[in-house]
């Protein structure tokens, strides 16, 4: 069989190609960032394994924007999160914040970097530490960067509690004695207590109930039109990420698949494990011929991901090329970025049209599958 | 947009009022704090309590009677109060030394917790170094070689007792400082040194209290142990001492050690007892 065709890519750094005309610096670039860990040695074995959990990220976040990252369980997200804060140091690659290496600063610098980059957990329960009250968790912030005197503090909490949308009064509880929902609150709180730049929202409400869950949204949209916040906003739960989205990055296996605007990535995914992730999406009204597209198998260990293209055992569009070679994030329609090689356009540019029929016959099987809005 | 739902409007429940509340409940407990609340009553003004001196000296062997109402032992000394005196160095003994191995413990595990890698491998195989040693045996020569005063004897348990404290305190750290919470106050910037003291030890003390009472009450068998040998320290009343004393005497007097080990049983039981209680108080899952 013949070689498929190969996409000629629009430019050769579609993370630089990606940034806002105009914006000297995105607040945040990443460029290759990888993160493995040492796997466990195999018994009577030398050798080392290396859980791959990311694997080669570059985006740029711009400012004020919010990035959404989504992918299933395990997909290196949540590491994602934690390289871009230098919780967990990248292994490879680099974290630009402001356009500063953030792997080049002292520990005292970074410290203080710190403030401008902040997290939100998924779970509100472990996030608080349950011997501290709210005040003293809220004030803590201010007594390591030695901001205000200390009476003010307080009265620095008490307007964070306020911003969030809890009563000033219960500044001396313990965090025990909240909700789920206003744990989260406080751990926003906290996190915008030093005015930061960045917050990286780990499954920030996943673990809330729906209507808490609406409820902290907004709270966060609210408060990034006010503060001028910059999110990244890591979640499986692709209605969530639309909400709040402007940009959305889909991640398979420590790696970024995908990095589209929100509202034509929902309309038209361009990777096919971001159509099948979004063919899982519930949705109301009678089912109009969508169906829904069942990966089979479940995803692949990071410790020995498959070749070429992670995806491939599992792809529906799969061909030869796929086990052999390794897409890169390119660049297929105007800030339209993904790691695939058959990406499922649906309007074949003059370029693609030209070549064989490979792509015509990739879009029937798009409409087969029924997703066209 | 905010929405503030009230929170039921009692007194503000701190962790510890909790533990209080569920610690009175258990009578062992409330038994245990009670005897050990007169023992520290005793222990603190024995001078007042004990009705003769600790150099007045009568008859020998007199046997329980309204004058000496424990008798008097084969020097003519009243048993009662020499174990009210006892008192007093079983508690200096027991609280000095629980205080040595916990400031070693605390930190040693600590650290070792907290930053994992060569620095754990290092102070457990220490740690690992002491536990193996027979303490009792150590004990006997330390005291044998350096004298047998008793902040010798202090430092001796307390230096012998560390590795328990170091091995709670090491476990607590490893699972707390993957808690979320730890890592939000790494991303405000706070200290490793901070991080360390004021958000994951506060949380670790559960069990290093639980562990605190149980080894005060080792710490007083172990004291009474050396100084049962005669390894005591010579210029003070011990409850070991009365026994060692008693040795010889016992089918002829058998008060002078019926009492002191009475009173002994008495003291390491209710501190067991608080510790169980203690335990069971701060651990909410059961």
């Amino acid at each position: 069989m013949m070689h498929d065709p190969v996409p000629l890519p629009t430019t050769l750094h579609p993370e630089i190609a990606n940034e806002a005309p105009g914006d000297a610096t995105p607040l945040l670039r990443l460029v290759d960032v990888r993160k493995y860990f040492p796997g466990r040695r195999a018994f009577l074995r030398s050798d080392m394994v290396a859980v791959k959990a990311v694997d080669g990220v570059s985006l740029s976040v711009r400012r004020g924007e919010t990035l959404g990252l989504v992918g299933e369980s395990g997909c290196g997200k949540s590491t994602l999160g934690r390289c871009i804060l230098h919780l967990e140091p990248p292994t490879a690659g680099q974290v630009l914040f402001d356009g500063q290496d953030l792997a080049t600063l002292s520990a005292e610098e970074m410290r203080r970097r710190r403030r401008e980059m902040q997290i939100v957990f998924q779970d509100p329960y472990s996030a608080l530490n349950p011997r501290k009250t709210v005040g003293s968790i809220l004030t803590e912030a201010y007594r390591i960067h030695g901001l205000y005197m200390p009476a003010e503090r307080m009265d620095k909490a008490r307007a964070l509690l306020d911003m969030v949308g809890l009563r000033t009064e219960h500044i001396h509880r313990y965090p025990h004695e909240f909700s789920g929902g206003q744990r989260q609150r406080i751990c926003i709180a906290r996190a915008i207590a030093l005015d930061p730049k960045l917050i990286v929202a780990d499954e920030a409400v996943s673990a809330l109930d729906v209507s808490v869950q609406a409820q902290v949204l907004n709270l966060m949209v609210t408060l990034q039109k006010r503060l001028g916040l910059t999110y990244v906003f890591i979640s499986h739960d692709l209605r969530v990420v639309r909400h709040i989205s402007d940009r959305v990055g889909v991640m398979y296996l420590g790696r970024l698949v995908e990095l589209s605007d929100t509202a034509s990535l929902y309309r038209r995914p361009l990777h096919p494990y971001s159509e099948a992730l979004l063919s899982a999406l519930p949705r109301l009204g009678p089912r109009t011929g969508a169906t829904r597209i069942v990966l089979k198998g479940d995803m692949p260990s990071p410790i020995n991901p498959p070749s070429g293209c992670a995806f491939h055992p599992r792809c529906p569009q799969r061909r030869d090329r796929c086990a052999v070679e390794t897409p890169e994030l390119r660049e297929h329609a105007p800030g339209r970025l993904a790691a695939c090689h058959y990406p499922l356009l649906d309007v074949p540019s003059a370029q693609d049209s030209a070549l064989p029929s490979d792509i015509s016959k990739h879009n029937n099987n798009f409409q087969r599958t029924g997703l066209a809005p | 947009m905010s929405m503030s739902v009230p929170v039921p409007t009692s007194l503000p429940l701190t962790p510890g009022r909790r533990a209080w509340r569920r610690l009175r409940r258990q009578k062992a407990a409330m038994f245990g704090m009670i005897v050990t609340a007169v023992f520290l009553f005793t222990a603190v003004f024995a001078p007042w309590l004990a009705p003769y001196g600790l150099l007045d000296i009568g008859d020998s062997f007199v046997p329980p009677s309204p004058e000496h109402w424990l008798g008097t032992d084969s020097l003519g000394s009243d048993v009662l109060s020499n174990i009210i005196y006892g008192a007093r160095t079983s508690l200096i003994v027991g609280v000095f030394a629980m205080a040595t191995s916990s400031v070693i413990g605390i930190t040693l595990g600590s650290i070792a917790g907290y930053f994992g890698g060569w620095v754990d491998d290092a102070l457990m195989r220490l740690t690992e170094l002491f536990q193996i040693l027979p303490q009792f045996f150590l004990a006997i020569v330390i005291v044998a070689l350096f004298g047998s005063s008793i902040w010798n004897i202090v430092l001796v348990i307390g230096i012998l007792a560390w590795p328990v404290t170091a091995r709670l305190i090491r476990a607590e750290f490893l699972t707390l400082k993957r808690r979320d919470f730890v890592e939000a106050a790494r991303s405000l910037g706070m200290s490793d040194r901070d991080i360390i003291i004021r958000e994951i030890l506060p949380n670790a003390l559960p069990p290093i209290i639980v562990n605190g009472t149980l080894q005060i009450s080792g710490a007083i068998l172990l004291e009474t142990s050396l100084a049962f040998l005669g390894l005591g320290d010579p210029n003070i009343m011990s409850w070991g001492t009365m026994l060692h004393n008693a040795q010889e005497f016992f089918n002829r007097a058998w008060w002078m050690a019926a009492f002191p080990g009475f009173a002994l049983f008495l003291a390491t039981l209710s501190l067991n007892l608080i510790g169980d209680g203690l335990n069971d108080a701060l651990n909410p899952k059961r």
